[in-house]
């Protein structure tokens, strides 16, 4: 008898800790494919402001051009192309850091699938180097006050604290000496990127909202309150033109989804880091991320859908 | 240092929303081409203050905070005052020019 429920404990905690292994298998593999579409969303939202900022750009230059001093226009545009330069080398390097989280988790997925034919403890190691030189370099760009604001945030969720054992022991030797070596410089790149969404949250919203207000005077307030027939009046043209105002004061909301993600992602890797098991918790934190990729679609539509109606004057002689 | 900049693009965008919120249908010439120059000015030192280098910043405070502070509350003043058009374009591009020692410590 005493053989038999031993033998059925041994099988029972066999079956146990397969299961769990399994689990927490699993749930690194949803984490990997979220960190996955998370960069990439992040990624299309870049190259979309990127686009948006360039054309509200090209549009100051179009309101301040003049028609009788090209010298002056050369400098002024020569101005602005040194200034956007600038702007392109800030957004291009959160964009490389966003390439390279994506292929760190794109290995993490493969070694996790196929732990024995697909040995990727080379380039994740490669990879999280190169992330740990760009979390030092821009901690450094942003200076002491952001520098020490990034590494107590960080800090909050006290991983430095916590010891290997408590990266989950499920994981197979080779990816869990990966997991307790990254940890902290994933973590660090995570929470950078708060601080740098922020950035580009504050660029997007500042020029939407101005070029909303500008659409809004000469499309709408203008074009109806005006009697001249230079007014340029058109009724169907201009309910559109007073559609499109409405829409994108809402979507000037688009942020908030992707701070939620990138809050979001960082708790599931640390929930997946410590292998808990509640599926259904780090499911529900993964949709969230889920819905911040359909969230950046309907931003990269709004982008490629602007205005047609901008009535534009051209500066007269003096 | 972020309490700062957010102050500063407060009142940039502030007086930009008002600079722009005329109609151009509704503008003489000579203020069609000094709303140009104006938003032209506003806008490159609204992009040289969205990347500039915290060390940078630090150090144009250093030298050019007092006139700066001056120019930023010239500038809000002149957002909030019920003047003409004109006058309005006028404070703030003078507003601008008292900053621009600042943000040459940016470039």
């Amino acid at each position: 008898m005493n053989y038999h429920l031993a033998c059925s404990s041994a099988i029972l905690c066999s079956f146990l800790a397969t299961g769990c292994s399994t689990l927490a298998i699993d749930q690194t593999r949803d984490v990997s494919k979220s960190a996955i579409d998370y960069t990439e969303s992040v990624n299309k939202i870049l190259e979309d402001t990127k686009l948006y900022v360039i054309r509200m750009d090209s549009k100051q230059l179009t309101m301040s051009r003049s028609t009788e001093d090209s010298e002056q226009n050369k400098q002024r545009l020569t101005e602005k192309n040194k200034a956007m330069d600038k702007w392109i080398a800030v957004a291009d390097q959160l964009r490389h850091q966003n390439i390279l989280l994506q292929k760190y988790f794109t290995a993490l997925q493969a070694m996790i699938t196929d732990v024995e034919n697909n040995d990727m403890s080379d380039s994740l190691s490669n990879i999280s180097v190169s992330i740990s030189n760009i979390n030092e370099n821009e901690a450094a760009r942003r200076g002491k006050e952001s520098h020490e604001r990034m590494l107590r945030d960080s800090h909050k969720i006290n991983l430095k604290g916590v010891s290997g054992s408590m990266v989950s022991r499920h994981y197979a030797n080779k990816i869990r000496r990966i997991l307790i070596r990254d940890r902290e410089i994933i973590d660090q790149q995570i929470a950078l990127h708060t601080v740098q969404l922020d950035l580009i949250e504050s660029i997007y919203l500042r020029r939407a909202k101005l070029d909303n207000a500008e659409h809004y005077a000469n499309n709408i307030l203008g074009a109806y309150v005006s009697t001249s027939p230079n007014s340029m009046y058109e009724a169907s043209s201009w309910a559109a033109a007073r559609n499109k105002w409405f829409k994108d004061k809402k979507a000037l909301g688009v942020f908030d989804a992707v701070r939620k993600a990138n809050k979001d992602f960082r708790q599931a890797w640390q929930n997946i880091l410590q292998g808990k098991k509640d599926v259904g918790a780090v499911k529900a934190i993964l949709s969230d991320v889920d819905k911040f990729v359909d969230n950046a679609y309907q931003l990269h539509d709004s982008y490629h859908n602007p205005r047609t109606t901008n009535l534009y004057v051209i500066p007269p002689s003096r | 240092m972020a309490k700062y900049t957010t102050e500063m693009f407060q009142i940039f965008e502030d007086a930009y929303l008002k600079i722009i919120s005329k109609p151009t249908i509704d503008m003489q010439a000579h203020e069609i081409v000094e709303r140009g120059e104006v938003v032209q000015e506003m806008s490159l030192k609204m992009m040289t203050l969205e990347t500039a280098h915290m060390s940078e910043l630090h150090a144009a405070i250093e030298v050019e905070g007092s006139k700066m502070e001056h120019a930023l509350a010239a500038m809000e003043k002149a957002t909030e005052a019920n003047t003409d058009y004109m006058t309005l374009l006028h404070s703030v591009d003078h507003a601008m020019h008292i900053m621009n020692n600042f943000f040459l410590l940016l470039f």
